[in-house]
């Protein structure tokens, strides 16, 4: 039951917190609820959206809820409410009780409520300037721009979740799941260890190589400040190209070096 | 980029809109208008996607093969709705005779802010943590022929997640990647919020309609504050308005932001005017929106389950419980197997 209110809590500031839009709408549903004569309206625009809010916040729905939901996306019930459909109606109740320039201006008054009390949402802290089509960071365009297709490579985890967005053809040796083997400090899964010793800043080549060559890895691709114990040479790959930030090796025995960058 | 993004929206606002006046005639609802066209049309296309593709996938069926059938079918609906081409000219005249009425203060600021957000999507990007595996899953239909036989995040090894079996929504957009001949990648993130926001606020236009009837003025300026709504909501993407333009790609996105809204509409259609075709297209709401997510597979009759009992618990009208929980039928048949597979 803790437990429960503890999730609900979390997930309703996540999802109202840094903004005003919450009390907005409590607002709209008093006001929907007292200056709206339908029962119908008031039904759906009214009770509706309070009786999703109970519904979130009574432990006996909620842990329900969570279970065949799943706890890490229990916010995902507050999409019921239809904040969209209900602040705005609210306004629009009214301003159907004014005319002429009184209710232009309290209409923009209303718009601008709304602005100040939400968040904008087209800002520079969610979005970043795109420099191609794919809307990928152009250092993965990069690198694709490099490496041949169909081929089987380990990438740095910046790489990772984009460059098959780039190239399809291209498999990869880890996806997200990989990063939960961060932190482990004592194995004997060879999957394992060669991810991590992929993750360390000083990479050991005798015991990342042997590893890669095990699992049919053609191409590895490491940041450009990573520095190396060993030589390539000496395990069979060698460099096959670098970007600005990022520096391609290739096995020497991978049928399409001719083909290098 | 231009030329792919304008054949992708004629290819979709067309088709559906085709469709939509073969959906109508079905259901015999006269009078909606453009608009009700092209969203219930749109409803159709995704419920239709969703009877063929979870089978498909289930028996292994190839992509490419997906795609003809799928193809065929759409063409049909599509091609069947210039047969009510009546219909479709009688909703024109009446949309020119009534334009002046739509052109109000408050929908000249929605179209304006509408344009701000297609805009400035258009030139910046966000980067979706989830896109390494639904927009890959797309990518692998196209590129190995195969519907979700193969992990997508590494395209290394076979998997079958079974958690998104039934709501296969990338392949969606796999499907007019195959048609307009562009990547997944560039139509999930490029091309599709150039559907996908025009969609959602058309489904909002039509409740403002429904919510203000003969009142133009008042739908316009509803229209806004839903626009602005969008563009202004609290601070965290776990919010559903967010999504429509963050991910609008995502379908977990279309689902807040274009399936729920719709909801809405018909459940207030439904109950209001009381008329069988409303609970039908409610139905084929609900499958469509199965397509969308694992999550709408029960979202959706909680949404109109909730709404239809506080209605007909007050109106003292218990047969609207029945209807409500037959438009369900589709949403609970995929629940209960959607329970079996992850049990």
């Amino acid at each position: 039951m803790l437990e429960f209110l503890e999730i609900a809590k979390t997930d309703f500031w996540e999802t109202f917190g840094g903004a005003w839009i919450f009390p907005v709408l409590i607002i709209s549903i008093v006001w929907i609820l007292a200056g709206e004569k339908g029962w119908g309206r008031k039904i759906l625009l009214g009770i509706l959206p309070l009786a999703f809010l109970f519904l979130y916040w009574c432990p006996i729905s909620g842990m329900l809820f969570i279970k065949l939901l799943g706890d890490e996306v229990y916010w995902r019930i507050l999409w019921l409410i239809p904040l969209a459909i209900v602040i705005p109606y609210a306004g629009c109740i009214l301003l159907k009780k004014l005319d002429g320039i009184k209710k232009w201006t309290v209409f923009m008054v209303l718009l601008l409520v709304l602005a100040v009390c939400g968040k904008p949402v087209l800002s520079t802290e969610w979005f970043e300037p795109s420099v191609n089509a794919y809307k990928i960071p152009q250092y993965v365009i990069e690198v694709c721009d490099l490496l041949p297709s169909n081929i089987h490579a380990m990438v740095s985890n910046r790489l990772m979740p984009y460059i098959r967005q780039c190239d399809p053809t291209i498999t990869l040796e880890y996806g997200r799941n990989a990063l939960n083997y961060n932190g482990i400090t004592e194995t004997d899964s060879k999957e394992q260890l060669l991810y991590l010793e992929a993750q360390k800043s000083e990479v050991d080549l005798s015991v990342l190589l042997p590893l890669a060559r095990e699992a049919d890895i053609a191409f590895l691709v490491f940041s450009n400040n990573r520095t190396y114990i060993g030589n390539w040479e000496d395990y069979g790959y060698r460099e096959y190209g670098t970007t600005d930030e990022f520096c391609i090796f290739v096995d020497v025995n991978y049928e399409g070096t001719q083909e290098e960058a | 980029m231009r030329l792919e993004i304008l054949a992708t929206a004629l290819l979709y606002f067309g088709g559906t809109f085709l469709t939509g006046y073969t959906l109508r005639h079905l259901l015999k609802l006269k009078n909606e208008g453009f608009l009700f066209s092209i969203v219930s049309g749109t409803m159709l296309w995704w419920a239709v996607m969703e009877l063929i593709l979870v089978p498909m996938t289930m028996m292994l069926a190839s992509f490419s093969h997906f795609v003809i059938l799928y193809t065929v079918v759409v063409l049909i609906l599509t091609a069947a709705g210039l047969f009510f081409w009546k219909d479709i000219v009688e909703d024109g005249k009446y949309l020119i005779r009534n334009i002046k009425e739509y052109l109000t203060f408050g929908h000249l600021i929605a179209l304006l802010l509408i344009c701000y957000q297609l805009y400035f999507i258009h030139h910046h990007m966000y980067l979706e943590w989830d896109d390494t595996y639904y927009v890959n899953l797309a990518n692998e239909a196209v590129y190995s022929d195969q519907i979700y036989w193969i992990y997508p995040e590494t395209g290394a090894f076979p998997d079958f997640d079974k958690r998104y079996v039934l709501s296969l929504w990338p392949i969606f957009y796999a499907w007019l990647s195959k048609l307009i001949g562009v990547m997944p990648t560039i139509m999930a993130h490029t091309i599709l919020p150039w559907l996908i926001i025009p969609l959602a606020y058309m489904v909002y236009a039509l409740v403002g309609r429904r919510l203000f009837p003969e009142d133009h003025e008042t739908q316009g300026m509803f229209l806004a504050m839903a626009v602005l709504l969008h563009l202004f909501m609290s601070g965290q993407h776990t919010s559903g308005l967010t999504f429509l333009s963050i991910t609008p790609w995502v379908g977990k996105g279309v689902l807040a932001a274009v399936l729920i809204p719709m909801l809405f509409y018909l459940v207030f259609r439904a109950l209001r005017d009381r008329k069988a075709c409303d609970w039908v297209l409610l139905g084929i709401t609900g499958l469509g929106g199965c397509l969308l997510s694992s999550m709408a597979i029960m979202l959706t009759p909680v949404f109109i389950g909730v709404s239809v009992f506080l209605y007909a618990i007050c109106h003292k009208k218990p047969v609207d419980i029945i209807y409500g929980v037959a438009s369900c039928i589709p949403c609970l048949i995929l629940g209960i197997y959607y329970i079996y597979l992850i049990s």
